[in-house]
């Protein structure tokens, strides 16, 4: 990692001056959201999945999380929006927006069994309707959305270890790389890849 | 033979037109999305000690 | 490699950065946000639908359940994979099928699973259960679809007085053991013991898996799905990206909803596949994208990044005019 990413550039004080618009901040505010999301999700692992049910704290503690997903998303999507309207993969920036993708495929697999996960009508009528899609494409059998125990496990810790993974690795290739500096201004510019 | 089913709270509030069918929470999030991503790209950008 | 290729920001004039203050920053703005977005709205939490509230609500909605059950006509037993063996039942694009390559790896036998288990664990509790359960068991399944049949012909003229199911009298025979069991049925459901039963099947370990009892209501047509109509949340609803109540859903999924409601997916037994190729190959696409001319040429086309870096190109006009 040393000979990819000199030490002074992981950790810059300073950025290029075209850094300049609200729309670079939506990454941060991504990563943001998903801290919050692991912070109240810890506390919600940590009291049991029935918890929330029956004490306001717990419940709190719930719309934290769920608020925390919603704005996780929310941003994720303004932060794709961004990138391609500034064609962030250029300059052999390639694996950055196929890692960014990769993020968001995972975090959706996160959403999907943290919805699961709830033990309520919302959980079980996604359950039984999301089985559909998943036997057609012949993975039923195995991912079982109708199973609470494998669901839960797969949200509570593997999506949250392969996300992290998936970040910092996004982040070092942010800092390799260094942010993709503006088209020229009639567009064209160098390759794309 | 028997009743309705009730769930406990009232269904949300939807907009329906031809096939679509979409909830009113869902399109006051997608029409914030749009006026933060609009409202961050023409905002002057205030950082950046250049002045 | 790189301490020798010229670090690409490097050509760029600087401006101070503080990575740690605007973590923090963000940190603050998300966690401000978060927070009031909890106080001032909550979370809605409709809980599950129990065969105890189908009962106690609309008990006929039970009693079809069960019937379809015995006589494994329900959506279940004719499924196809990973359920069952259903022939011409799995969803297919030419000779694409994955439903059918995969086979049935959680065999579900709507009968013995929903009903006739529960109910033989009932029976411990409720003897009076012993009898038609032993004349189930020894009928044919011919026999036990005939007897099914005359109760769901009688149904209409059926009545459900204190959970309990009153068919005309005039027919009693051909009924078989049929409405005893239905009785007992619904009794264990008004016990609230029906759910742990169905999924006791599999062995004394407290179930984490009830893959059987989500099985038992989820026809569209009965239970789950009329529930889920009150709440407006069916699939032609656009269910898959609504929450309950006023709550906003999974609205990144809305390309994979839409789908459903077009022409050729609208219109297809295999809907579910087509939709899932679709979006995967949609997908697939968009994350090729800086490989793929004309698509990654967009952002050019559309000159969005005039106004993202507009700052930058003024200074450098400005720039160009000193120089000259």
């Amino acid at each position: 990692m040393e000979r990819n990413v000199p030490m002074e550039h992981l950790l810059p004080d300073t950025l290029p001056k075209f850094v300049h618009s609200y729309v670079y901040m939506f990454g941060i505010l991504t990563v943001a959201a998903l801290v919050w999301i692991i912070a109240t999700g810890t506390v919600l692992v940590f009291f049991g999945p029935d918890w929330w049910h029956y004490s306001p704290v717990g419940h709190f503690f719930n719309s934290m999380h769920f608020w925390a997903v919603q704005a996780f998303f929310f941003f994720m999507v303004l932060h794709l929006w961004a990138q391609f309207l500034m064609a962030s993969w250029r300059g052999g920036r390639h694996w950055t927006w196929i890692g960014g993708w990769l993020l968001f495929l995972v975090s959706i697999i996160g959403g999907l069994t943290g919805y699961l996960s709830q033990n309520n009508f919302d959980s079980q009528w996604i359950a039984v309707q999301g089985k559909d899609a998943m036997n057609a494409a012949g993975v039923g059998g195995f991912f079982n959305l109708l199973n609470f125990g494998q669901m839960y496990g797969i949200h509570i810790f593997l999506v949250p270890v392969v996300l992290i993974v998936l970040l910092a690795a996004h982040l070092l290739l942010v800092r390799k790389h260094g942010v993709v500096e503006p088209l020229p201004y009639s567009g064209g510019g160098t390759s794309d890849v | 033979m028997g009743g309705q089913l009730q769930p406990p709270i009232h269904a949300g509030w939807a907009w329906q037109y031809a096939w679509l069918n979409l909830s009113v929470a869902d399109l006051l999030i997608i029409g914030l999305m749009i006026v933060v991503f609009v409202a961050a790209l023409l905002i002057p950008f205030r950082g950046g000690r250049d002045e | 490699m790189s301490r020798a290729v010229s670090y690409e920001n490097s050509k760029y004039p600087q401006m101070p950065y503080d990575l740690i203050k605007e973590m923090f920053v963000a940190l603050g703005i998300m966690g401000v946000l978060v927070l009031l977005l909890a106080a001032v709205f909550s979370t809605p939490d409709v809980p599950a639908l129990t065969a105890k509230q189908v009962v106690q609500q609309a008990p006929g909605l039970l009693v079809q359940t069960a019937l379809e059950d015995l006589s494994q006509q329900d959506p279940i037993s004719t499924y196809g994979p990973p359920y069952s063996n259903t022939p011409g039942a799995a969803q297919s694009l030419g000779p694409i099928s994955p439903q059918t390559w995969m086979g049935v790896q959680t065999p579900v036998n709507s009968a013995q699973v929903e009903v006739i288990q529960p109910l033989e664990k009932a029976a411990k509790v409720n003897p009076a259960l012993n009898q038609p359960l032993s004349i189930w068991s020894q009928a044919n399944l011919k026999q036990q679809t005939a007897w099914v049949s005359n109760v769901q012909k009688a149904l209409k003229q059926a009545n459900i007085v204190n959970s309990q199911l009153v068919l005309p009298a005039a027919q009693s025979p051909s009924y078989g053991p049929v409405p005893q069991l239905i009785n007992g049925y619904l009794a264990l459901a008004q016990s609230g013991m029906l759910e742990p039963a169905i999924d006791a099947t599999n062995g004394p370990v407290p179930a984490t898996n009830r893959t059987d009892s989500l099985l038992l209501l989820q026809d569209e047509s009965l239970a789950d799905g009329q529930y889920a109509d009150k709440l407006n949340m069916t699939g032609d609803e656009w269910g898959i990206i609504k929450e309950t109540g006023n709550y906003p859903g999974a609205v990144w999924l809305w390309f994979y909803t839409l789908l459903y409601h077009i022409p050729p997916f609208s219109n297809s037994d295999s809907a579910d596949l087509w939709v899932v190729l679709t979006v995967t190959i949609v997908t697939l696409i968009l994350v090729l994208t800086p490989f793929i001319p004309g698509l990654r040429d967009i952002p050019r086309g559309v000159k969005v990044y005039r106004l993202i870096w507009r700052w930058h190109y003024r200074e450098q006009r400005r720039n160009q005019v000193n120089k000259s």
